[in-house]
Formats: structure tokens, C-alpha cells, sequence
């Protein structure tokens, strides 16, 4: 019996040690993450290539007002891009005690949205609208901005989607975004952050806090900075836009 | 009503006690009249084209009160009158404590419409209580009290309401009702210990019941109107535009139809039908029914539009914040339902000594002065013109009230008193509810016929209250029509009173 013990120990020692190595073997391995200046430039690249996209922006904290008046903030917006100068979206925006919803389409310079009152497509001026082109362009396009962003730092990944994501933040010129937001976003420093994907480095999600908006809000409003959260996806899936009918 | 029932407490502490439950039932009938602008921004419903789903958060409680009216009193015959009281209690708990937690239309809808079947059902179980335990003598009187306390509870509504709202949250007002609705069911099981056998039996007519709730839900529905696509659908010309009636409303009001016609038809061959047929040979009974029904729809063109107006125009036009806005709406409808409640009780007076035709008519003809009057209104409104045209209407609307609903109940046979009761309650709801959904619909549509004058540069808040006010004022005079479209029945009443208590007149 003293023999069968020792031999009994002895293989359920070999049989425990084969399942350690076994488990080590099959554990995957995260390899390191590229330096965060190398994630921004690869995925603002991959974002260049891309054709088209669905973007959903959610707007938190200060308010975004469309109006210099002050009265329309922008709460969500939710479209499609199609390179290389289109661009739809569903605007919710809210006044003071109602929201309100307008219908969006730009195709280059031609801007068009609905009444909020009645759903009728008009046309309105270029400035009013967002040309998408701007993003993609070599020397001010979203690529440019991102190249001169500072103070880069990685945060701990995050999964969505069920797929792991690079997190990183950093700083961004004010000035510089502003076109690309419709100039509704200060001209001082806008922290961003940002999230890749691991496998594919497609720009999935962005934060962009305007700290400047704290400084405009009037006083009494304790809200934090402007946030725009942006979630981009369907990279590539073709998207048709064309202009509405407008109204007689 | 049932022979007396024994029971070791005092009938009148038994009526006070269940008064309480109904008093709160009642007070969220028409708390939303003045929070509705709040509640639709704080579930994002986007104006104008979301208004015809938000007016169901009215339409859906209106509606699913009217359904358990006359099921929920003959249920208590069947299962005993504290079992159904308790279980109604706790219908209206959960309903608002689902209202309060609701982040999506779907759910305050459905959270108002469990408030409601719970709701709706206090005020005829009351009355078949005060059957049971009330001398025949004495039973008027207490109906009467019952009465009063149940249109002080909608009548107090809006106010609570607007004022809750300038403290708490909207939400709250849904949430207090739950320690409340659990002290009014401790203060039920104590009255009612003795009242929880089935009493004299009766049968129940279910399918009666399921007709009536698709014949109603149908033409509710049939008369919302179409949202728009409310979704992105840029390839139409209106992608969000809104108004007109749904695709479905044909089938819909088929169906109203089709289940109206056999519902009839079910009550002339039902046991103990819900609604007895044969009540309607009495030409008088018939005529006070339609005016009725017609008053019901003019008295909510009233209390939801007014509020709704000196919301939209407060806001807007005059610079008032949010609060502010609600809270002077509730001040507004306060007024309004103030006149009603006292002028009530002048045309009860009226009716004992008059008849009840010319009180009718009379009512009928000073509010659709004031109807026309608040037709007139305009977003540059002073605050002593809408008092003035609030108070006629007022005044007109309470007058034509009493002497409707004392000749429904004096010309029913005398065993059918009670149903003839809830009839009175029932069709006036009836009124109220289609009314509100074919003048949101209608109202939705003007507004946006009337938006499109102006190019997207010129939607500015005033122009936005303007329309607004203008849409309502057509609103108003719609209302008017209704009773002018009323005296034509109300001629047909029959010129003499029967005797009635004081009591009975005060209630209604």
C-alpha cells in the first residue's frame, strides 16, 4: 500500500504540473501595445481609407448651442459619411421645454435640413451645414489634427463590442477641430480620448471635452465641459445619399 | 344596490375611509394636465411630431379608467367588496410606480393606463359599499359625499401638480402615491373586514366587457394621429412631419364598428348586461346621455388645452422659465375648475326648481360663450382676460353638469339607479377620451399646416407661440361647436325634475 500511496502521489503531482504547462501554453498572450503616437497615426490612417461610416454623437455636460441666441443645444446626432462629400444625420436638439428633431443631408457645399416644425427639406447655407470632406483632407482633415495631438497617454483597454480597445487621451488644438465640429466647439484646449481597436485599430470611439465651454456657460450652471461622444461604425458598409426633395 | 350589510363600524367612518382612496384616484386623473410639458421633455419626445403617441400618457389612464368602471363593481359582487378594493389599491401602486420610473413613453403609457384600472374602479366599488352599508334613506347623502370628494380630487389635480413640480421632480408626485396607496389600503382592510363575502350573486358579463374595451380602444386609437416617421427615412419629402390619421384608422374604425354593433347587440341578450339597452327607450334618459357625452368632450378641450396653452405661450412668448410656466398653468386651470365646482351647485339648485332643460341649456349656451371667448385668445393674452373667459366657462361647463346627470339617474328604473350612476361617469369619459385623441390629431395637423409659412431662418420662439396659440384657439372653438352640437339633444329633456337630495346634486 505504501508503494501505491508514492505512486499515486507521484502521478497526481506529474498529472497537476502537465496542467499548469498545459494551461501556460494555451493562455494568450497580450502582446505590448505599439507607443500611443503610433496607435493615433495608424488608426486616423485607416479612418483616411475608409469610405464610409455611421457615426452616433451623444452630447453631455454644457450644452452645445447651435444659436448664437442660445436656445437650441444639440443633444444627439446620429448619420452616415460617404466619401468623399456626403453626409445625412437625424438631429435631436432641444429648446427650452421641448426637443425637437431635424433631418440633415450635405453633399459637398449643398446643405439641406428639415423645419423642425413641419419636416420640410429646405436648403440652407453652407455654414449652417458640415461638409465631410473636411474630415478626410491631408493638411486640416481629422489625420492632421491627430498628428499634432499632445500629451498622449495610454489608458487601461476597455472592450466593446466584446472586442478590446486601446484606450488613450490626450490634447488637441481647439482651434484646429473647430472646423471639423461646425465651429461649435472653443478655440482654447480640447482634451480628447480615444479608442482603437486592438485587432484592427479602427477609430471606434472618440471624447472630445471642451474646456473652454465651462468658461463661456453662464454663471450658475454647474455643469461640467461640453462632451461630444462619438461612436463610429459600419466602416465600408456602401451608404446611398442623395439630395431630398424640397419643399414647394 | 344589496340589501344592508351588518358591520361593526359607523357607515359614515367606513365612507370616510374609503373616501381616501378615492380622493387619490381621482387627484391623478388630471395631475398631468400641467406636468404634461415637463414629462414629454424629460422622455425626449420630440415636438410637434410626437405629440399624437404623448397625448395617449392622457388618452391610455382616460381610456383604461372608462373600461373598469362598470366591470370592477360587478366584480366586487362576485369576490367581495374589500377583496376587489384591495386589489384595485394595488393596481394603482405598481401603475405609479412604474410612471415614476418610466424613461420611455411605452412605459409612462403603460404605467398610467395601470394606474388607471386600479383608479377607475374605486368610485363604483365605493358606491356599491355605500349600498351595502347605508340605510336606503341616508344613501344619497352619502353618494353625495362620495361625489364630492371625487371631483374635489380631479378638480385639485392640475394645481397639485403645477405646485409638486416647482419643488420636486415630476416623478414624485407618482411615487408619493405609493405610501399613500398603502395607507389607504390599511384604512381599507379596516373598513371593509365585514364586506368581503360575495354578496346577492350576479353574473358577470365578459364578453360585454371585451367588446366595449375593443369597440373603445379601437376608435381611440383609429383617431391618433399618424407620428410621422419619426425615424431617418430621408427619401421622403416630410421625413418627420406629422398629423393626419395613421394607415391603420380604416381598420381600426372598422373594427370600432364591428365590435359597437355586437356589443349592443350582446347587452339586449346578456344575463345582466353591463349597459342595459332598454334604459335608452326613455327619451329623456337618451337625450341627457348624448349631452353627456358631448359635454365630456368639450370639458377636455378644456382641461388639457388651457394648461397646455399657458404653458406653450408663457414659455415661449413671455419668457417664463419652465417652472414658472407649469405653475401658472395649474393656477389657470384652478380657476377654471373652481368656477365649474360652484357653478355645479347653482345648477343642481336650478334643476330642483327648473327642471332639466333650462339649466342644460343654459349651462350649455354660457360655456359656449366661454369657449368663444378663449377662442379669442392670442399669445399677447393678460392674465384678467383668461380669468374672466375661465371663469365663464367655467361656469357654463359646472351648470350643464348637475341637471344632465340627475336626469340620467331619475329617469333609470330604480333598480338600475346604480349602473345609471356609473353610466354618467362612464359616458363622460367616453366623451372625453375620443374627444382628446381627434383634437390632437386635428390640432397636430393645423400646426403643421400653419409652420409651413415660414422658412427655416423664421422659426423663432414667438413665431412658434404664435402658431401655437392660434392651433389652440381653433381648438377652443371646435370645443364650442361641441356645445352648440350639445343643446340640440338637451331640448329633448324633459322640462320637470323629480325630487333629489342636495347631496346628489352637489356630487354632480
Amino acid at each position: 500500500m505504501k508503494h501505491t500511496w508514492r505512486s499515486r502521489n507521484h502521478r497526481g503531482l506529474c498529472l497537476a504540473l502537465s496542467l499548469v504547462l498545459f494551461a501556460s501554453a494555451c493562455a494568450v498572450s497580450t502582446p505590448p501595445p505599439p507607443p500611443p503616437d503610433q496607435i493615433v497615426s495608424r488608426s486616423a490612417q485607416k479612418l483616411l481609407n475608409t469610405q464610409s461610416l455611421h457615426f452616433v454623437v451623444e452630447f453631455t455636460g454644457q450644452p452645445t448651442y447651435l444659436d448664437t441666441a442660445r436656445t437650441l443645444a444639440l443633444r444627439r446626432v446620429e448619420g452616415d459619411i460617404q466619401r468623399p462629400d456626403r453626409m445625412r444625420a437625424s438631429v435631436k436638439a432641444s429648446l427650452p421645454g421641448a426637443f425637437v428633431m431635424i433631418q440633415a443631408i450635405g453633399i459637398g457645399e449643398d446643405q439641406y435640413a428639415t423645419n423642425p416644425l413641419n419636416g420640410q427639406w429646405q436648403k440652407i447655407p453652407a455654414e449652417w451645414g458640415f461638409n465631410p470632406a473636411l474630415l478626410f483632407e491631408s493638411k486640416s482633415g481629422l489625420t492632421a489634427i491627430l498628428a499634432d495631438a499632445r500629451d498622449l497617454a495610454m489608458l487601461p483597454d476597455e472592450t466593446i463590442e466584446n472586442q478590446r480597445h486601446y484606450h488613450l487621451r490626450g490634447q488637441i488644438s481647439g482651434a484646429k477641430i473647430a472646423p471639423l465640429t461646425g465651429w461649435l466647439v472653443g478655440e482654447g484646449v480640447v482634451r480628447f480620448e480615444f479608442w482603437a481597436g486592438a485587432n484592427d485599430l479602427n477609430m471606434r470611439r472618440i471624447r472630445l471635452i471642451d474646456e473652454s465651454s465651462v468658461a463661456n456657460a453662464p454663471p450658475g450652471a454647474p455643469l461640467p465641459p461640453a462632451q461630444w461622444n462619438m461612436d463610429l461604425s459600419q466602416f465600408d458598409v456602401p451608404v446611398k445619399i442623395d439630395a431630398p426633395q424640397l419643399a414647394r | 344596490m344589496s340589501a344592508r350589510t351588518r358591520t361593526n363600524i359607523q357607515p359614515v367612518m367606513i365612507l370616510a375611509l374609503i373616501s381616501f382612496s378615492v380622493f387619490l384616484g381621482a387627484l391623478d386623473l388630471t395631475v398631468v394636465s400641467t406636468i404634461l410639458r415637463q414629462v414629454i421633455f424629460d422622455l425626449e419626445i420630440p415636438f410637434p411630431s410626437g405629440l399624437n403617441q404623448a397625448a395617449w400618457i392622457v388618452t391610455g389612464y382616460l381610456l383604461a379608467y372608462t373600461l373598469t368602471m362598470p366591470v370592477m363593481g360587478r366584480l366586487s359582487d362576485l369576490y367581495g367588496r374589500r377583496r376587489v378594493f384591495l386589489v384595485c389599491l394595488l393596481l394603482f401602486v405598481l401603475g405609479s410606480m412604474v410612471v415614476g420610473v418610466a424613461n420611455s413613453l411605452p412605459l409612462m403609457i403603460a404605467g398610467r393606463g395601470l394606474q388607471a384600472l386600479g383608479a377607475g374602479a374605486l368610485v363604483p366599488v365605493s358606491m356599491a359599499v355605500i349600498g351595502d352599508v347605508f340605510p336606503p334613506e341616508r344613501r344619497a347623502m352619502a353618494l353625495g359625499v362620495l361625489g364630492a370628494i371625487d371631483t374635489a380630487g380631479w378638480v385639485v389635480g392640475p394645481l397639485y401638480g403645477a405646485v409638486m413640480v416647482t419643488q420636486f421632480e415630476w416623478r414624485w408626485i407618482f411615487f408619493i402615491n405609493v405610501p399613500l396607496g398603502l395607507i389607504a389600503a390599511l384604512l381599507t382592510f379596516v373598513a371593509l373586514r365585514d364586506l368581503d363575502r360575495p354578496v346577492a350573486p350576479a353574473k358577470m358579463d365578459y364578453p360585454g366587457a371585451v367588446l366595449l374595451s375593443i369597440a373603445l380602444a379601437s376608435l381611440s386609437i383609429a383617431l391618433t394621429g399618424d407620428s410621422g416617421s419619426a425615424e431617418s427615412s430621408f427619401a421622403a419629402a416630410n421625413p418627420v412631419a406629422g398629423g393626419g390619421l395613421s394607415p391603420y384608422a380604416p381598420v381600426l374604425l372598422a373594427t370600432f364598428l364591428v365590435a359597437g354593433v355586437l356589443f349592443v347587440w350582446r347587452e339586449t341578450r346578456a344575463a345582466s348586461p353591463l349597459i342595459d339597452p332598454g334604459m335608452f327607450r326613455n327619451v329623456t334618459f337618451s337625450a341627457a346621455c348624448l349631452v353627456n357625452l358631448l359635454v365630456g368632450g368639450a370639458l377636455i378641450a378644456a382641461v388639457v388645452d388651457v394648461p397646455l396653452f399657458v404653458n406653450t405661450v408663457t414659455l415661449l412668448a413671455r419668457g417664463f422659465t419652465p417652472a414658472q410656466a407649469d405653475l401658472q398653468s395649474g393656477v389657470i386651470l384652478a380657476i377654471l375648475t373652481s368656477a365649474m365646482v360652484l357653478a355645479a351647485l347653482v345648477g343642481g339648485w336650478l334643476t330642483e326648481r327648473l327642471g332639466y332643460r333650462l339649466p342644460a341649456l343654459f349651462g350649455l349656451g354660457v360655456a359656449l360663450i366661454g369657449f368663444v371667448l378663449l377662442s379669442r385668445w392670442g399669445a399677447a393674452l393678460e392674465d384678467f382676460t383668461q380669468a374672466r373667459d375661465l371663469i365663464v366657462c367655467g361656469i357654463g361647463l359646472g351648470m350643464v353638469i348637475a341637471p344632465i346627470a340627475t336626469a340620467v339617474i331619475n329617469t333609470a328604473p330604480e333598480q338600475q339607479r346604480g349602473t345609471a350612476s356609473a353610466l354618467v361617469l362612464i359616458l363622460r369619459l367616453i366623451g372625453m377620451t375620443i374627444l382628446l385623441s381627434a383634437l390632437t390629431t386635428w390640432g397636430v395637423m393645423r400646426f403643421d399646416e400653419l409652420s409651413r409659412a415660414a422658412t427655416l431662418s423664421q422659426v423663432t420662439a414667438n413665431f412658434v407661440a404664435q402658431i401655437s396659440a392660434q392651433v389652440m384657439d381653433e381648438i377652443f372653438m371646435l370645443a364650442a361647436g361641441v356645445c352648440a352640437a350639445a343643446l340640440v339633444p338637451a331640448l329633448f329633456l324633459r322640462r320637470t325634475a323629480a325630487p333629489l337630495t342636495r347631496a346628489v346634486h352637489s356630487w354632480w
